[in-house]
């Protein structure tokens, strides 16, 4: 987050980062591990989707840095993105990262009200930023 | 400035936009760790060679 502004940054730039996770690894230890050796520890690591693509299953993770965090990454404003829509039985036929990253922040926004550590772990500018995540029929059940 | 590469130098480029040229020993030592550090991939010699270019 900078001013206000949630960005995208990591260790391959201002890119989705790709990590390698063997078949005995522990995704979420792996994520937080290389986060935590690459950027400083994050305030929060969590698994919002996966698909397959790349010849492998993919799992997707954000991770949130302190805003003051690894400032010499180089980061791009995150905007909105239309979710990929799969069919009622079926995935979706193709899906961009900043629709992953959507998905993950609309994850989070559900979260940040649901489940106890992500709201205390975010902060108050967190969720204000999420609460535009949350879709708008349902944004006064929030309060 | 300009960047000659020295004969017999490889390149190798990263999905990720890291690069790394520099003698077959040198170049495989830092593709290595590179993968390590950031894609906690664990790639041979052969593995990196098969990526590198000449530079």
């Amino acid at each position: 987050m900078r001013s206000g502004t949630p960005e995208l940054a990591g260790p391959c730039g201002p890119d989705p980062w790709y990590i390698e996770v063997s078949a005995n690894d522990d995704p979420v230890e792996v994520v937080t591990r290389l986060s935590g050796n690459l950027m400083g520890a994050p305030l929060l690591v969590h698994s919002t989707s996966w698909r397959r693509a790349r010849g492998s299953v993919i799992l997707s993770f954000v991770v949130v840095n302190r805003d003051e965090q690894a400032p010499e990454l180089t980061g791009i404003p995150i905007d909105r993105a239309q979710l990929a829509r799969g069919g009622a039985t079926t995935a979706p036929s193709s899906i961009g990262y900043a629709q992953v990253l959507e998905h993950g922040l609309r994850h989070l926004a559900w979260l940040v009200v649901d489940d106890d550590v992500v709201r205390t772990t975010l902060s108050d500018e967190w969720k204000k930023l999420l609460s535009e995540y949350v879709p708008e029929p349902f944004r006064h059940l929030q309060t | 400035m300009s960047i000659v590469p020295e004969p017999g130098e490889l390149l190798v480029k990263c999905e990720c936009g890291f690069e790394a040229r520099g003698k077959e020993t040198e170049l495989v030592s830092v593709v290595q760790k590179h993968g390590r550090a950031v894609h906690n991939m664990d790639a041979t010699p052969e593995q990196v060679l098969a990526m590198a270019r000449p530079a």
